[in-house]
């Protein structure tokens, strides 16, 4: 048979941990093949592997028939492999253009000749409707940009066979339909692709053959055609899986959080980025706001959670009944906030920091981590060693991984542990299934319901309409900067929400909310 | 006043834990750690290098004639001009001392995320302080001493805190600052040192006759005969543990490093990240400010001259941090390693060879530091493609411990 | 693992103590000199250089092994780690030159009886100055630079220059004394031969150290665009940033007399230099010592005029316009003889502006040629 890539009896050990123990991979040209796998399985591993980051302890890698070594990305790049990664590696303070052709530039003259590379990208770019601006810095441009960026990398780079490492993950609903129709055009003119994603549906819509891994193991590799959601699931994680959560009805108590008349603008002034905001949390409801990528929630996250200053008079955020407008960080983690960032890598984890230096990064100075501002390391590894079992957040050498090591997926579950074991009655949840496989997402959901039945507030900010339909006690629907609607998951539909989402529609209410009962 | 007490008696019990628990096996493990047999591969490079120099300068210094023998010595007192008595060891001890706290302030300023170019000024500064109170202040022997090692530490410590205030609050980039800093250093030190209650005319440095400030020998001199080695290295060494104590052990340690690893996550934390960038170059300055203490007050002093040049010393200490690694503890065996080639680097001039060699050398061996990174890197590759080719199915257990190292880098 | 270990070995190699292996030291009757530089290289065209000149000359006339040490700083305890170094290595003559050496010298005079010392421009004393003492070994050898500045202020007027400035290096009693001397030579000419001259106190300095530095360029290129004429530069390698300044000067002639040594070979703006001829008294120390087997060990010797020991450079360096050998030949002999007592201290410059120099208004100019100190 005509393989275009052949990973055979792959195994990969970190330390004690093996995170590819005897993994078998065969893709076709043509083929779009997913890897699924809980969080930690070795999907990146296996990746990384084939892309030359890492090598494999045991096992051969054929391209066509042919064994090959492959010892660093740049073989990889020889073989006409390319890769996005999980988490991008672009220089944020580089153009796209400049980015595209870092490590390939070419010389005239001794000059760096940018022009006869940028007639090869705008083709590329035309061809398969990749729209960005290449003159652009990539700091300024939305993570959807920044993707197509390294797909356009892979494609000035002539790769034939194209690594996609959860790719939707941070994508909006619109995006993912984008990139999956340039896939199949990929595919199409012969390209294999390879696609790590948590997304069963995803994997329905687009792949031909899904390999499932399991803690390291290969469990087998299925036609999807003939494979449904659930069975895909079980595979997975070794047991059924409940896709909707189960929950109380929610009974609201007093307000915790209450957000008033709050506006923002952003640097010079020229734009409003939250337009008068109200709203409250109560205790023991779960409070969501939904909305496409990039109308205010960040913002209103980081307003929230001390992370940005309030700059606009009369905007007040309190905290149980304390106002918090211009407290700092810690004093609002001190009035009971918790927060689960957006940005695991940027804002949630130190990556250089061990996983149990990472849970206490906001109560390290707490009576029981230190004494006498000496550490008490012995507590400390023992609540890092409590929250792994409790969290099951898996890593190679325990307590002692650096975060940095870690999958993304239990680097995400290693905040929520963090987030929700300490001390807390408000918790912000800025997109906290990210980059989850279904297991965890379940765990999460069930987490975040039972803060909220032992009397938590919760506000979640979900870019995803199920998890919002799911797990919301009430919706917000943000768009420019402005609540549009509040509305009750039971008696609205995704198709309503959708249209206050893109601003088409917009409930009476003037300026939001009021203290609505539910 | 509790607190402190506390704190100490934590600190002993850790110290001792160390001694009691002491483990060969994990010292051994220290010791063929990828890091520090990069070090120890770098200064074994680097001598070579040093060594292959030599050669093509070595001349017989009285006939003047090439001769291999005369590199063959020269190399002898490399390597062994350093120990070639228990005085020249005790010379090295001593001379150790200001070079091990300088690494130190480089070193603990590159752990918590800053690069602080400006120990020589806060150096400077700190001398004159200590200086300015041996001469101008009465007060009894010992207590003298102490007295005048703070005004360098306080001073060194304002000097840092400047630049760190401005990180703070400006943003203002603290390689920038400290360079600046270094030059008010050096302007302002030369008027200070002309201030004519501290001047010895005859010296033309500041008066070095201030018997109750010197630093206390405490009878060193009787296990180093003829050298003049005083507590400093028993200083330097302690300092060096409290660091490292501090910062692998204390909350402020934590949050400083937390600071230095990810401002982003540290702020999301809580922590105050303009007060952990001021409080880290204030230490870092009180070290450099100590170490000109230890410098400018032994009983054989070093003079401090109106001399408009920026000491050399922080750069020294640059190096003394990279070799160490920014690792407090690694950073005495640094320090005592420059001081120990210096002293050997200086004798080789006996048989005929220029001083400067001993600046070829040093510098030979922080390249040699940057570079073995990347040949260890390089080197293992090759091992295995090596083991690849062979087929050779053993179990790899040395293989083990690699990846995580290399994991390391490749995410960073 | 090899590799390990061979690493390891190394690290025992350098750790280790190599044996304690000392050299049992150069038969006994053998001489060695080793000369010890001072602040500065070998090659500083000054102090250190005109004293290795001497050492290496009697060296090879005699064809007795000698060779120099630049010690790790200019302070005692370096000092003394030198001398200890290269005694322990069989040197017994240790020719040290400048005032610096002398806390140095002091100790380890007694300490290496059989050593004998050379010590140039200073006198050993303990660092609190309260002991001076001079062993039986050591002699001291002091110049009387103010005659060789006397000669230089005297020239550079006789020969018309009317805008004089002075930059000196440190401000230790031998640059002092150059200083004082070209002061007092000035005035005396100006007076002797009726011109006016100009040389106002902001036009004599120390500059603070004896190394070229651009800051010094910039300070000397300021005196002369401000119309200075000629700079006695007594500032060991500084001298260099003064030439440097004159060089570059367009507008006039910019001249510079240098110091210690003849550096009309360093810069056409050289036109004489207030020598102290280093390598003269240093071969005729060395001769005593270890010709005629005597020495003055313990005793202060002062070289001046009478010894030949100071001077300006004739023949092709002495490039003086209308100032000729003839009359320069007249002044030194006033001074060899007695006739003109060049003063040394501020005070006795005072008393001398007013009994020979037809008393100039010059007071703020006196005052900067020895600050306050003690
Ligand atoms: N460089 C490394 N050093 C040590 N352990 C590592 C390293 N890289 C990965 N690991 C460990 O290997 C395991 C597999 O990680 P991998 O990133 O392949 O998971 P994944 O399947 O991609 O998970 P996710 O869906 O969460 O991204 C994890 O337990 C991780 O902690
Ligand atoms: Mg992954």
């Amino acid at each position: 048979m005509d393989y275009a890539i052949e990973m055979l009896n792959i195994t990969k050990s970190f330390g004690p941990l093996v995170a590819n123990d005897n993994i078998d991979l065969k893709v076709k040209h043509g083929e779009i093949h997913a890897i699924l796998g809980e969080n930690g399985a070795g999907k990146s591993t296996l990746m990384s592997i084939l892309f030359g980051l890492y090598k494999a302890d045991k096992g051969t890698i054929k391209i066509n028939g042919e064994t090959v070594n492959i010892d660093s990305p740049n073989d990889a790049n020889d073989l006409n492999i390319g890769m996005v990664h999980q988490h991008f590696k672009l220089v944020e303070v580089f153009t796209v253009l400049e980015n595209i052709v870092l490590g390939l530039e070419d010389k005239k003259k001794g000059y760096l000749d940018l022009e006869t590379p940028r007639e090869k990208i705008q083709k590329l770019i035309d061809r398969y409707n990749l729209k960005v601006d290449l003159n652009a810095l990539i700091k300024d441009i939305s993570v959807g940009a920044q993707q197509r960026v390294e797909i356009l990398k892979m494609l000035y780079r002539d790769a034939e066979t194209l690594i996609f490492d959860e790719p939707t993950a941070v994508l909006t609903p619109q995006e993912i339909d984008g990139l999956f129709e340039i896939i199949r055009e990929f595919a199409k003119e012969g390209k294999s692709i390879i696609i790590i994603t948590h997304k069963l549906n995803e994997i329905k819509a687009i792949a031909d053959n899904c390999t499932i891994l399991r803690k390291g193991k290969h469990v087998g590799t299925v036609d999807v055609k003939d494979t449904s959601v659930n069975r895909l699931a079980k595979l997975m994680v070794g047991r059924d899986v409940d896709f909707s959560v189960e929950k109380a009805l929610s009974k609201p108590k007093d307000s915790v959080l209450s957000v008033k008349n709050l506006n923002y603008y952003n640097k010079d002034k020229t734009k409003k980025l939250l337009n008068n905001i109200n709203f409250d949390v109560r205790e023991g409801e779960i409070v969501c706001i939904a909305g496409i990528e990039g109308n205010g929630q960040t913002e209103l996250v980081n307003l929230i959670t001390g992370l940005d200053p309030v700059t606009e008079e009369g905007s007040l955020i309190s905290l149980n009944k304390e106002d918090i407008t211009k407290a700092s960080i810690r004093e609002r983690f001190e009035a009971g906030m918790s927060h689960i960032p957006e940005d695991r890598h940027k804002h949630g984890l130190i990556l250089d920091y061990n996983l149990a230096e990472n849970f206490i990064s906001n109560t390290y100075y707490k009576p029981k981590f230190q004494e006498h501002h000496i550490l008490n390391f012995e507590n400390i590894y023992h609540y890092a060693e409590e929250l792994i079992e409790k969290y099951d957040v898996r890593s190679s050498l325990g307590s002692k991984s650096k975060a940095r090591s870690m999958s993304g997926g239990n680097q995400q579950k290693a905040i929520i542990a963090r987030e929700t074991s300490r001390k807390h009655n408000f918790l912000v949840a800025a997109q906290p299934t990210r980059g989850l496989d279904v297991g965890a997402i379940e765990y999460v959901h069930k987490t975040l319901v039972e803060e909220r039945d032992r009397g938590n507030a919760i506000l979640v900010i979900s870019l995803e309409l199920d998890e919002v339909m799911n797990i919301a006690d009430r919706i917000l629907v943000i768009y420019e900067g402005q609540i549009m609607a509040e509305l009750d998951p039971k008696k609205t539909n995704v198709e309503e929400i959708g249209l206050y989402m893109s601003g088409s529609k917009k409930q009476k209410v003037n300026g939001g909310s009021k203290d609505g009962e539910n | 006043m509790e607190k402190i007490k506390q704190f100490f008696s934590k600190l002993w019990v850790s110290i001792k834990d160390f001694f009691v628990n002491f483990n060969y096996k994990k010292v051994l493990k220290i010791f063929t750690n990828t890091k520090v047999l990069n070090s120890f591969a770098a200064i074994f490079v680097g001598l070579l290098i040093g060594f292959i120099v030599m050669i093509f300068v070595a001349k017989n210094p009285f006939t003047g004639e090439w001769s291999f023998n005369t590199a063959l010595d020269g190399l002898e007192r490399l390597f062994g001009g350093g120990s070639r008595s228990l005085k020249n060891f005790g010379d090295v001890l001593f001379k150790a001392a200001p070079l091990i706290l300088v690494g130190l302030s480089v070193g603990f300023a590159f752990k918590t995320g800053l690069f602080n170019i400006g120990a020589s000024g806060q150096f400077m500064v700190g001398g004159v302080a200590a200086l300015y109170a041996a001469n101008l202040l009465t007060l009894p022997t010992g207590l003298h001493f102490v007295v005048a090692a703070l005004a360098g530490i306080a001073a060194g410590a304002i000097w840092g805190f400047v630049p760190g205030i401005l990180k703070a609050i400006y943003n203002v980039n603290e390689v920038i600052t400290t360079i600046m800093m270094n030059y008010i250093a050096m302007y302002l030190t030369v008027m200070m040192v002309t201030y004519p209650k501290v001047y010895d005319g005859g010296l033309t440095a500041i008066n070095t006759n201030f018997p109750t400030a010197h630093t206390p020998v405490l009878g060193l001199d009787k296990l180093f005969p003829g050298s003049n080695i005083d507590i400093s290295i028993i200083i330097a060494i302690l300092v060096a543990v409290l660091i490292w104590f501090v910062l692998e052990k204390t909350t402020l340690g934590y949050q400083l490093k937390a600071v230095g690893h990810s401002k982003d996550a540290s702020k999301y934390a809580g922590i105050n990240y303009k007060k952990s960038v001021a409080v880290s170059m204030m230490i870092a300055g009180g070290l450099a400010g100590l170490a000109a203490a230890l410098y400018y007050l032994p009983i054989k002093p070093a003079y401090f001259r109106p001399i408009e040049v920026i000491s050399p010393i922080g750069f020294e200490g640059i190096s003394i941090a990279l070799i160490g690694q920014s690792h407090p503890l690694a950073i005495i065996f640094s320090g005592t390693l420059i001081s120990y080639i210096k002293e050997g680097a200086s004798q080789m001039q006996l048989f005929g060879f220029n001083k400067e060699i001993t600046n070829i050398v040093i510098s030979v061996i922080i390249y040699m530091i940057a570079i073995s990174s990347y040949l260890g890197m390089v080197i293992n590759k090759r091992k295995e493609r090596k083991r690849e080719l062979a087929k050779e199915e053993e179990t790899d257990e040395e293989n083990k411990e690699e990846p995580q190292v290399k994991g390391g880098e490749i995410n960073g | 693992m090899k590799k390990v270990l061979g690493i390891f070995v190394l690290a025992f190699m350098v750790f280790g103590f190599a044996a304690c292996n000392g050299d049992s030291g150069a038969e006994e009757k053998d001489w060695n000199i080793v000369m010890i530089t001072d602040v500065g290289t070998i090659t500083d065209k000054s102090f250190n250089q005109g004293t290795w000149e001497g050492v290496q000359q009697f060296a090879e006339d005699n064809d007795i092994p000698a060779m120099y040490f630049r010690p790790n700083d200019g302070t005692q305890a370096e000092y003394e780690a030198a001398i200890d170094l290269v005694v322990e290595n069989g040197a017994n003559v240790v020719v040290t030159p400048g005032f610096l050496f002398e806390t140095a010298i002091y100790n380890k005079q007694f300490e290496y009886p059989d050593v004998r010392f050379i010590l140039i421009d200073g006198e050993p004393h303990t660092p609190d100055y309260s002991t001076y003492e001079t062993a039986d070994n050591t002699t001291n050898i002091l110049f009387q630079e103010e005659q060789a500045g006397f000669l230089a202020g005297y020239a550079a007027v006789a020969d018309g220059f009317t805008k004089l400035g002075f930059m000196g290096g440190m401000e230790v009693p031998a640059v002092q004394r150059f200083g004082i001397g070209y002061v007092a030579g000035a005035f005396y000419a100006a007076n002797e031969l009726d011109f006016s001259i100009t040389f106002p106190a902001n036009r004599y300095t120390y500059l603070g150290d004896f190394d070229a530095s651009p800051a010094h360029i910039t300070a000397a290129t300021g005196w002369y665009s401000s119309g200075t004429q000629i700079i006695f530069a007594a500032a060991g390698g500084a001298g260099q940033s003064v030439m440097a300044a004159a060089e570059a000067e367009t507008g006039f002639d910019a001249k510079v007399i240098g110091v210690d040594v003849d550096q009309a070979a360093d810069s056409e703006t050289v036109i004489s230099s207030a020598m102290k001829r280093l390598a003269v008294a240093v071969q005729q120390e060395l001769t005593a010592i270890i010709i005629d087997g005597e020495g003055n060990g313990g005793t202060t010797l002062v070289k001046g005029a009478d010894e030949d020991a100071i001077g300006l450079p004739l023949g092709d360096s002495f490039k003086w316009d209308t100032f000729t050998e003839a009359e320069y030949e007249t002044v030194y002999a006033l001074i060899e003889d007695g006739s003109i007592v060049v003063p040394a201290t501020e005070d006795e410059l005072e008393t001398f502006l007013e009994a020979h120099a037809g008393n100039p208004d010059v007071a703020d100019l006196v005052e900067a040629t020895m600050s306050e100190a003690e």
